[in-house]
């Protein structure tokens, strides 16, 4: 998964687990920037009767660093509160919700957005942009929300400074063939050619269609994240870049009492990040993950060694005999994998653009500002000639995952090396998510059960309890 | 919490890894001097109120290093008498 259970300890603190990051230049409003974070994975929309919510004892954060270094300058953090209208009952709520506000919703959640950012002769510069927001109940079922869209939609905060918030239950916009990839590498549409074959390639199964998850949207000007204040038009500039990316964070002491009572103190300490999909997943070994979710990017050189030689380039052609020939025989460090992960594109590699923030290794979503979006967006982003998706930043359609293997696989290798061939499977590679697989180099279509908004927040309502049967007993 | 009292919480045998954790009130000036630990996050909501609990973690029992969480903050000093009263405490509660 691009990053939902990815470490040990934090696979068992949900509520604090960064799951996605998406960075992008708004479509709706293309003066601004929306970012996203979600936590909470693999939400089963039937969840109650405590349904999902985020944690009122984590600190949650979304990051900028626009000065290449890989600390943040802009840091927007997200404080949650719970108010229970009536502790006597166990329901979620005693009838329908209909409004935000509606005394029949008995736990409701509300938030706080504070920007912190640089301000006179470099001093901390601290702004509480809302207070008391509120989120969206969780989308139980047509009886209890029966206007789910109207509750979303009402739960979009506008703040003073221009800037456009959202904090609630979404549907996982993101989509992986969980159960194929983590049985042994499996790609189900090239089962056939595993080391362990199955008879009969088959289209890949979104693991994640039955889910939803929390996301916290903010739709940002742009000139609010740039290091001069500016609105960039210049793709070539370095003004025009910044790296986001996300995190969550718990209080250093837990108290516990012999009544179920809790206590907790201290500084925050981070326990949760997200830059780049799948960067801790898959590139990080299992010994190290704990301690990567817990460093701040700018230490990332330390983990540089696993982008240069990434333990699942090494994999693909014992696991595909004779796929991948020309993968196997190349042993230098991935130097297209180092750009692209932790420093960015530089000048020069790819015409009209970089998204390069430095020499400092940072694993940093990368989002040149100054890239209009796309007017017809590819979902291989780059790869698939479309500057305006991921790796330069990443909009909630991006196929990550199969853009992510098939740079892996070495599709991306020329871009440094010339004198390297691709494997002709590296430009094919894929889990199958994205439909059938496409040998023409163009866009496969997204999953046909995931679905999208065209304005903010982007990612869709969530799917109800009620109407959603789970995956493998004939879900839709 | 406010039920938790010092000397229960150390009945209770709260030890790890040579480590002592207290539960309780800060009394004045205590550790004012200390300088904040690197790398601890800034809070900018929370100030503590004089009523509230706060947690003193003995982070090296040898060295006497003490480290005090109390609303966002940490402050981390030595003081090896402190840290030699909490052990005899124990030792005491564990008879």
């Amino acid at each position: 998964m691009s990053s939902h259970r990815e470490a040990p300890e934090i696979s068992k603190d949900p509520v604090a687990d960064s799951t996605d990051v998406y960075a992008f230049v708004s479509p709706d409003r293309p003066d601004t920037v929306t970012l996203i974070s979600n936590y909470i994975p693999l939400e089963d929309p039937a969840g109650g009767p405590n349904f999902f919510e985020f944690g009122d004892d984590v600190l949650y954060r979304i990051l900028v660093d626009n000065d290449g270094d890989g600390k943040p300058d802009v840091t927007y953090e997200f404080r949650f509160y719970n108010v229970v209208s009536n502790p006597k009952t166990f329901l979620y709520n005693t009838g329908q919700i209909a409004t935000l506000d509606s005394p029949s919703w008995n736990r409701k959640q509300f938030y706080s957005v504070t920007r912190i950012s640089k301000g006179y002769r470099g001093r901390v510069k601290i702004e509480v942009l809302g207070k008391d927001l509120p989120c969206p109940p969780c989308n139980i079922g047509p009886r209890s929300t029966p206007n789910y869209s109207g509750l979303g939609n009402a739960a979009i905060n506008e703040l003073r400074d221009g800037t456009r918030v959202f904090a609630g239950q979404r549907l996982d916009g993101f989509y992986v063939d969980l159960g194929s990839i983590f049985d042994l590498g499996t790609l189900r549409p090239f089962q056939n050619l595993h080391l362990l074959n199955m008879p009969g390639a088959a289209e890949g199964v979104d693991a994640l269609r039955s889910f939803n998850v929390h996301s916290i949207a903010i739709q940002v000007p742009i000139g609010h994240l740039t290091r001069d204040g500016s609105t960039p038009t210049d793709p070539m500039s370095p003004t025009s870049v910044i790296g986001v990316y996300a995190s969550a964070s718990r209080r250093k002491a837990l108290i516990r009492d012999d009544r179920g009572n809790t206590y907790q103190t201290g500084p925050y300490a981070q326990v949760s990040r997200l830059g780049n999909p799948l960067f801790n997943e898959v590139i990080v070994p299992m010994g190290d993950k704990d301690k990567w979710n817990g460093l701040s990017p700018d230490k990332d050189s330390a983990f540089a060694k696993y982008v240069a030689q990434p333990e699942l380039a090494k994999l693909l052609p014992v696991l595909y005999p004779g796929v991948f020939p020309n993968l196997a025989a190349y042993t230098a460090d991935r130097a297209d994998l180092l750009a692209i992960l932790l420093t960015g594109l530089p000048a020069g590699i790819i015409p009209g653009f970089q998204n390069f923030t430095g020499t400092t290794q940072a694993d940093l979503l990368r989002l040149n500002v100054a890239i209009p979006p796309a007017s017809n967006p590819n979902i291989l982003g780059i790869l698939g000639g479309d500057l305006a998706g991921f790796p330069n930043g990443r909009r909630v359609q991006d196929d990550v995952t199969t853009i992510e293997l098939r740079a892996i696989a070495g599709a991306t290798i020329p871009l440094v090396d010339p004198s390297y061939t691709p494997d002709g499977a590296a430009a094919l590679i894929s889990d199958g998510t994205g439909g059938p697989v496409v040998l023409d180099g163009t866009s496969p279509p997204t999953p046909a059960n995931v679905s999208y908004l065209a304005t903010f927040p982007f990612l869709d309502h969530p799917q109800s309890g009620y109407d959603t049967v789970p995956l493998g007993a004939g879900a839709p | 919490m406010s039920d938790l009292s010092r000397r229960n919480f150390l009945a209770q045998g709260a030890v790890a890894a040579g480590a002592v954790v207290v539960v309780g009130q800060l009394g004045d000036g205590a550790a004012s001097a200390a300088p904040q630990e690197p790398g601890a996050e800034p809070g900018w909501f929370a100030q503590p109120t004089a009523s509230e609990p706060f947690v003193v973690h003995i982070r090296n029992a040898v060295k006497g290093e003490v480290s005090v969480l109390r609303g966002e903050e940490e402050i981390v000093y030595v003081d090896k008498a402190l840290v030699a009263r909490l052990q005899r405490a124990m030792r005491r509660a564990a008879w």
